[in-house]
């Protein structure tokens, strides 16, 4: 059970966590540019690591395009790591690795790879939202 | 992990492709090509193995309008990557919408090899028509 190995997994990589569930995890870390909640969740199929939502942006705002642009761009540059739109059209930040053949060095590659895109990414994001922003606020001035 | 799982190479993926019972060509030391037909339309996806990574990509899975995809599109687009398991979606350089899986090279074996696989084509199948769709919504939008 990948679940199971998941807490001595963390105990090796030298990262605290919770377990809120026995398929769910909660750890977190400090970057240069913010900190993140990172949840790993692990069902029949995949792994998951998901920081979400990933971007603060205006709640009664729909993404713009600006967003919308930087995040789809920025997928083709992200290695093992992708952004999308949740339901709540969230930015969200994650790492998916099939549970089939999952251990350490695919945790490890997981973690790494999420955290240095969450630091790495984030001053284009706040651009992207602030793009936005000024974008709607000179359609509504030119109404 | 299982026995399979240790690092991959180009001679085991053209093994994997003739266990998983698809013709491919290779087109150079690292790049195979292979083709399918779903239910909408046939794909072309390249399967690439470097250093680090092997990456299974259809690009483009739909080529960019001249003026570039509209909102609707672009949303479609984000969310598909938050619903869609192992695969990521964006744009590439010139504008057109990529679909790929990435996975490490370490510990890549057929399980991740059948879950890429069956993953891409999946989502490729599922999305093609409604992207087509958000497309032309977009282009009455605009006229």
């Amino acid at each position: 059970m990948v679940s199971d190995a998941l807490p001595g997994y963390f105990d090796q990589f030298g990262w605290r966590y919770e377990r809120r569930h026995p398929g769910e995890f909660l750890t977190g870390f400090s970057g240069d540019h913010g900190a993140w909640d990172i949840v790993v969740r692990v069902s029949d199929l995949v792994v998951t690591f998901t920081i979400a939502p990933y971007v603060d942006r205006p709640a009664d705002a729909a993404p713009g395009p600006a967003l919308l642009h930087t995040l789809l761009r920025a997928n083709h540059d992200l290695n093992l790591a992708k952004l999308g739109l949740d339901r709540e059209h969230d930015v969200c930040l994650s790492v998916e690795m099939p549970a089939d053949g999952f251990g350490y060095s695919q945790f490890s590659d997981a973690l790494m790879a999420i955290a240095h895109y969450a630091d790495e990414l984030k001053e284009r994001f706040d651009a992207a939202v602030v793009a936005d922003a000024e974008d709607l606020a000179a359609r509504q001035g030119g109404l | 992990m299982t026995a399979e799982s240790t690092s991959t190479s180009p001679a085991e993926i053209a093994r994997f492709f003739r266990r998983y019972g698809w013709t491919f060509d290779q087109l150079d030391d690292d790049t195979f090509r292979t083709s399918f037909r779903g239910k909408n339309a046939a794909f072309v996806a390249l399967v690439r193995v470097t250093e680090h990574w092997v990456v299974f990509t259809i690009n483009p899975f739909v080529k960019g309008p001249d003026a570039g995809f509209g909102p609707v599109a672009l949303k479609l687009l984000a969310v598909a990557n938050q619903q869609a398991s192992l695969v990521k979606l964006g744009l590439d350089d010139d504008g057109d919408a990529f679909i790929n899986v990435e996975l490490p090279t370490e510990g890549f074996g057929y399980g991740q090899f059948s879950a890429a696989l069956t993953a891409l084509t999946h989502a490729a199948d599922g999305l093609l028509v409604p992207i087509l769709q958000a497309v032309v919504v977009d282009d009455r939008n605009v006229a």
